[in-house]
């Protein structure tokens, strides 16, 4: 069995001491800590690990001891350092030896309890890992993801090996507080932290942190409590509230505001770092959503947006007419019903006639309007994209009108033809065993059945292609607002936080490690360097995602299709019945 | 090939057909008893030429109901024939036929069936408003659809009245529902290419009268009285014949050639092939279940 | 009866061997056969024909042949599986179309069957049932490749419709040059010459069995004070569940003591569930739905009497299982059924409601009167008729009249085939055959068969691993290991 000494490089240099760590029996490594110097009392030293080990709950114990070579090449300290083993009992006990200007390394393994047979001295084979203290002690270890079978097994049990030690350097932090200027009974060597500059700055806003969230949380609170007063329950407003999207993405906000600034203390580092990714998530929003409300608010671009924005619907509406005008004669050559192509026709041009008129009424307030919309940009850009999505809705509201007629009348003839190709076949659907039956009709049920397919089959292509050009409009103004909603989705989800600690500090994220040889001779023990594996940004993405708001339908393709094709009305909002595919 | 089998006891030991007895024989050993429950033709029925000639009729029938609607459209649509003189004619043929219905059999099948005339007349003024009531949207109804398409459309109809048709066969395509749908479509579909509504009105109804009440006439007749049967069959295929003579010798005579061979050559030459069967039954067959088992659940 | 074997099998065969009736014939075997069982039916499926094949492989494994099984592949169990005994099981890609039966094009199976049979050196190939397809792609691409075939047939098939005269000219075609025909019964046998215009000679009757074992009785479970029958079928029209529809009210009318217990799914269900509505039987009649195999013993024995209302039947399993159990069968009198069982121990009867109603009372008049045989003489009749080593002795008769058989070479195949199958069909086939030739030509030269390597038996090289397997066997009989390929 290969016994792993993991040893952190910042103690490679220290002088001559004790080895303090943990003993991980399961995988048969110590973890060494740090080195404790001397001269010391040995009942110091056992006060101090007790307090470690109260404080952080992990067996800190002496391993070993630690043996310079440059300091003082005498051999008086050999002896000194195997009689330390009886003061300090542990299993095994590790004897570690930098020689001749730190290039030769030696570690000699005792045990104890002699084995067996003692003529044949077992022979330990050790391996020296050198781990980076900060590093290991900063950097969050993330399981490996689901592997395939094959190598689940050896994966899983090397993974635990390796948590094992991040865990045991992650919570002796308290053993690392002790600052080499110290004057103790007892000193350590072990990685230090060097930033301190900032660190009034530091204390300062940690001072100030705690009562700026909770006088923020007590306003969010008030503002969420306000929110759900009943008057907001009342039909109408209850409707347009959660079909909004600016609602939506309002009340998303305020969930985000109210997890940043909740005085709880984030438990796991997974919380911690989604406070911090959605804190950034925020502050990035607002800070493009000042920017936007910057560059509209300079040069009258307001004033220009809404002079364009009535020509434009005119416009829309325009080509509208044409498109109708065009489905009226032959459109594309196509067999239409002429009685009923008509009708239809002069339905939709009253339609559009009505929408221009009320175009033309709104006009002189279209400025009003989008100049105190574009002060919703100070709330985040977010919110200014969900308004802009809610105000395409509104003013393509005369295309949704089309598509429901279209869809609605498209969705009757579907059905009735259905039901009466059964009936055409001496068929019927049967309700209670949910299959079709054979049934004997009467006559006059034949006839009229019979009379009406026909009819129905061949008026359907009118109502087939009306269906299908409102349709495609529809869909296009639904695949824009699509577009925004993926921006806003975009803006809201990113882990933007982890996505730069990834970027900046690799090893912050760490998913495994990987071992680089130093040193592989016969006769000496295995020198390796343990480097973290920095997470992949993919593996970032999917682990911090921060979970997406708002009311987005989640449509597979077949059932979009599907819906199309039977006539179902597509909403860009979840319907209550829809299931979640 | 097969290996040496110790056959010395066969003599004594006589060979059973059972399973579950070690038998000294070989596993492919054959006996003499091999097949011997094999029976040839014991469901064969032998044929009366004269009476597969008036099962035919059926046939006849039907195919003449499809040429006289199609000749009778030919007429309206050329202008030859006034709708006036159709209705007036579907309508007495149809209150004659009604009044032969009930008179054949005294009313008996009318009190099986426990159908009241109020019955009746409420089916037929069903009919009437709904033909009546949809005629202009008929009319309407095909006019962007070109022609030729509306013709393929009904040849494929009814064709298909023709192949789905009960004619007393117990076949599993026979969907006497599916037949008179077909009709009906097809002739809407023809109905629409008429000059007026009213040509249209009158079109459907006299195809109901002629798809669907004239059968019913028919299987009656044929029950009752055959003789009167094999008359009227007869003075209905000459009249098709007639009709069809008066559009188009050639097709007329097709028709005429078409008619002798199912009424004549089928049937000989189904009696001919009787003589050929061979099926063979044994104790391999799937055993039918003879008994109805509907009333167990009535 | 010396018998040269491969090394290391000899240990289990020689107690089977002893333990084999020694009546019926002779044994002449002279090696052992690599033999390789196709069918669509195998585990996870369940039925007749899956037992079969796993049962008689086990025997013949036990009996030192090696046996390797193919099928297709039943949703995520694919590749290479082994089962107890190191039965090695093929499952194919092959797409399935209707009933758990592949497609066949003829050809699209060949790559992978030829790779199979060369890399395990088979010898003979056996085919079950003819529904399945692919057990037809297997005798063709065998006979293409001069492998000698067997066939088993399980079912039986009319002459009187249109869709039986082509299924059985098919069969003619795939039969006519295979080597030996098992059939099940001797009205199967009567059946399968009919159809497939077989010399009779070649048509071999070995039944099936049942594991006796697995099929005790058990008087205890039964309450005397009622009169149970059990029914143990797929609920559909062929297994005559329109039958027991009538033959459930007018009993139960007759007879206030007598309930029934019917397992088995099917679509026929509903009519049954209304029987029951329509006549207030609910306490009377259990429906138990679909069963597995290993609780088809528990229901048998809750009953007195077994009811079996098939239409058609080629050797019906079902009413010696329930004999076994120690019931009293009442059946229809189709097909391979009278050859089942000896008189005593079954009431045939007419497959009509009136004539089994009839025997049902029959029955149930025996069995007030007390003149039935108790369970325990039932079963120790029963348990001595039916056994899979004799099966699989039978069997491995029929495989060494057949690898003694020289193969057609090509030219007299076809010259058979147009023979023997009609003028149409067999040009047709024999063009067919061809092509199939063609195809393997090109096959082997695209990867010839010394490139392909000899796969390892589940027993080790030279058998090596026998030991070990005959020591973890017994730790657990139907562990089942499975293998990436």
């Amino acid at each position: 069995m290969v016994l792993k000494a993991f040893f952190p490089t910042c103690c490679a240099s220290a002088d001559s001491g004790l080895l303090v760590g943990r003993w991980v029996p399961e995988q048969n490594s110590a973890v060494v800590l740090a080195v404790l110097h001397f001269p010391f009392m040995p009942i110091h030293v056992k006060e101090l690990l007790a307090q470690v080990q109260q404080a952080s709950q992990v067996g800190v114990a002496v391993l070993g001891t630690w043996c310079h070579g440059w300091q003082e090449p005498n051999e008086s300290l050999g002896p000194f350092l195997e009689g330390l083993g009886a003061i300090f009992p542990h299993e095994p006990w590790l004897q570690l030896c930098r020689e001749r200007g730190g290039i030769l390394w030696s570690c000699k393994v005792t045990r104890l309890q002699a084995p067996a047979v003692p003529d044949t001295p077992r022979e330990d084979q050790v391996m020296l890992i050198f781990y980076d203290q900060r590093k290991v002690l900063l950097s969050q270890l993330h399981p490996p993801a689901v592997l395939p079978d094959h190598q689940a097994g050896d994966a899983t049990a090397s993974a635990s090996g390796l948590a094992a030690v991040f865990d045991t350097v992650a919570r002796s932090e308290v053993l690392f507080r002790s600052d080499c200027f110290d004057e103790g009974p007892v000193r350590l060597s072990h990685w230090q932290s060097e930033g301190v500059e900032a660190s009034i700055l530091v204390e300062l806003a940690k001072w100030a942190s705690g009562p700026v969230c909770l006088l923020l949380a007590g306003l969010l609170s008030l503002i969420s409590a306000a929110s759900t007063c009943r008057v907001f329950r009342m039909w109408p407003l209850s409707f347009l509230g959660s079909k909004l999207s600016t609602c939506e993405q309002l009340r998303c906000r305020l969930g985000h505001l109210t997890l940043v600034f909740s005085p709880q203390k984030a438990e796991s580092p997974t919380q911690l770092m989604r406070k911090a990714n959605t804190l950034v998530s925020v502050l990035l929003d607002v800070a493009l959503g000042l920017a936007l409300l910057s560059w509209l608010h300079g040069k009258n671009r307001i004033g220009q947006l809404a002079d364009a924005l009535i020509p434009v619907a005119d416009h829309v509406a325009e080509e509208l007419q044409h498109l109708l005008q065009w489905l009226m004669g032959v459109p594309a050559g196509l067999k239409m019903n002429r009685a009923l192509d008509q009708v239809l026709g002069r339905f939709f041009l009253y339609h559009i006639h009505l929408w221009i008129s009320y175009i033309h009424l709104m006009s002189p307030f279209i400025e009003h309007i989008l100049w105190h919309v574009g002060l919703s940009a100070c709330l985040g850009l977010t919110v200014a994209l969900s308004l802009l999505s809610d105000i395409i809705a509104l003013l393509t509201f005369h295309i949704y009108c089309f598509y429901v007629y279209g869809a609605r009348l498209y969705c009757l003839k579907i059905y009735g033809l259905s039901s009466l190709w059964r009936l055409f076949r001496g068929k019927k659907w049967n309700v209670l065993r949910q299959r079709v039956d054979s049934c004997s009709y009467d006559l006059d049920q034949l006839f009229i059945g019979t009379l009406l397919f026909t009819i129905l089959l061949f008026l359907l292509p009118t109502t087939a292609l009306y269906y299908l050009v409102f349709t495609l409009l529809r869909l296009l103004v639904v695949a824009v607002q699509g577009l925004l909603h993926l921006l806003v989705d975009l803006i809201n989800s990113l882990p933007l936080y982890s996505l730069g600690l990834r970027l900046c500090r690799p090893y912050r994220l760490a998913a495994g490690v990987k071992f680089c040889v130093l040193e592989h001779e016969t006769g000496r023990p295995l020198r390796l360097l343990m480097q973290i594996n920095p997470l992949p940004y993919s593996c970032v993405l999917h682990t911090y995602r921060l979970p997406s708001c708002g009311c987005h339908p989640k449509h597979s393709w077949g059932s979009l299709c599907r819906k199309l094709f039977f006539g179902e009305l597509i909403y860009p909002w979840r319907q209550r019945g829809d299931k979640q595919d | 090939m097969m290996c040496t089998q110790p056959i010395t006891n066969t003599k004594e030991a006589k060979w059973q057909k059972v399973l579950y007895e070690r038998q000294p024989f070989p596993d492919n050993y054959v006996d003499r008893r091999f097949l011997e429950e094999l029976r040839k033709n014991i469901y064969a029925r032998k044929y009366q030429y004269w009476a597969v000639v008036f099962e035919s009729s059926v046939v006849v029938q039907q195919l003449c109901s499809v040429c006289v609607f199609v000749v009778i459209w030919w007429y309206m649509d050329e202008g030859l024939l006034a709708p006036h003189w159709l209705f007036g004619a579907g309508l007495a043929s149809s209150l004659l036929g009604y009044v032969l219905f009930d008179f054949i059999d005294r009313g008996e099948g009318r009190k099986k069936s426990g159908r009241t005339r109020w019955a009746d007349l409420k089916s037929a003024l069903v009919f009437i408003t709904f033909t009546y009531g949809f005629s202009p949207v008929l009319k309407t109804l095909t006019e962007s659809v070109s022609t030729d398409t509306i013709y393929a459309m009904s040849v494929f109809m009814l064709l298909g009245h023709l192949i789905f048709f009960d004619y007393g066969a117990n076949a599993a395509i026979v969907s006497s529902t599916l037949s008179l749908n077909m009709a009906i479509f097809a002739s809407v579909c023809l109905a629409s290419r008429l000059p007026r509504s009213l040509h249209a009105f009158i079109m459907v109804t006299f195809a109901i009268q002629i798809f669907a009440l004239w059968p019913m006439l028919q299987k009656k007749l044929k029950a009752c009285t055959p003789r009167s049967y094999v008359g009227v069959t007869l003075l209905f295929a000459f009249s098709a014949f007639g009709g069809l003579l008066s559009i188009s010798a050639v097709g007329a005579i097709l028709f005429a050639l078409l008619l002798i061979s199912i009424s004549c050559l089928c049937p000989f030459y189904l009696i001919r092939l009787q003589l050929f069967k061979e099926n063979i039954h044994g104790p391999w067959d799937e055993a039918e279940i003879k008994e109805d088992l509907s009333r167990f659940l009535s | 009866m010396a018998c040269r074997r491969g090394g290391g099998h000899g240990q289990p065969t020689l107690a089977t061997l002893s333990r084999v009736s020694p009546g019926s014939l002779s044994t002449c075997r002279t090696h052992t056969h690599n033999i390789c069982m196709v069918s669509d039916f195998f585990y996870p499926n369940m039925g007749g024909v899956e037992s079969h094949i796993y049962q008689l492989s086990q025997c013949l494994i036990e009996r030192g042949h090696k046996v390797i099984i193919v099928t297709h592949a039943y949703g995520n169990r694919k590749g290479i599986r082994y089962l107890t005994k190191g039965l090695k099981v093929y499952y194919l890609p092959l797409k399935v179309m209707y009933n758990q039966s592949t497609a066949t094009t003829l050809f699209h199976s060949l790559p992978l069957l030829r790779y199979i049979f060369v890399r395990e050196r088979v010898t003979i190939i056996h085919s079950h049932s003819s529904f399945s397809a692919m057990a037809h792609d297997a005798l063709f691409h065998a006979k293409t490749m001069g492998i000698q075939t067997v066939f088993t047939d399980h079912s039986l098939f009319g002459f009187a419709d249109v869709s039986s005269v082509l299924t059985n000219k098919l069969l003619t075609v795939s039969l006519c040059d295979t080597n030996h025909i098992i059939c099940v019964s001797y009205t199967s046998k009567e059946n399968t010459v009919l159809r497939a215009a077989l010399n009779p000679e070649i048509v071999s009757v070995i039944p099936n069995a049942v594991d006796p074992t697995d099929f005790t009785p058990d008087p205890f479970r039964r309450h005397d004070s009622v009169i149970t029958i059990v029914v143990v079928s797929r609920l559909v029209y062929r297994k005559g569940t329109d039958l027991l529809s009538g033959i459930i009210p007018e009993l139960c009318q007759k007879y206030q003591n007598l309930n029934f217990i019917i397992g088995g799914e099917g679509p026929k269900r509903i009519i049954l569930e209304e029987v029951r509505e329509r006549y207030q039987l609910h306490d009377r009649v259990r429906l138990l739905g679909a069963l597995e195999h290993k609780d088809v013993r528990n229901v048998l024995v809750q009953g007195h009497i077994f009811l079996n209302t098939s239409l058609t039947e080629a050797f019906c399993m079902a009413i010696v299982e329930a004999a076994s159990c120690g019931l009293q069968v009442v059946s229809t009198r189709v097909g391979g059924i009278p050859e089942v069982l000896p008189e005593n121990l079954i009431i045939l009867c007419e497959p009509s409601v009136k004539s089994l109603c009839e025997g049902l009372e029959k029955a149930i008049f025996q069995l007030n009167s007390g003149t039935l045989l108790t369970p325990e003489n039932i079963h120790n009749i029963v348990k001595t008729f039916y056994t899979w080593r004799n099966v699989a002795e039978r069997t491995e008769k029929v495989y060494d009249w057949v690898s003694m058989e020289a193969v057609l070479p090509m030219d007299k195949r076809l010259d058979r085939l147009i023979s023997h199958c009609g003028p149409v069909t067999g040009y047709i086939f024999a063009l067919l055959a061809v092509f199939d030739f063609v195809f393997l030509v090109f096959l082997r030269w695209m990867t010839p068969d010394s490139i392909i390597d000899v796969a390892v038996d589940a027993t080790g090289p030279r058998g090596a691993w026998t030991h070990q397997c005959s020591h973890s066997e017994k730790g657990g009989e139907n562990n089942e290991m499975s293998k990436t390929r």
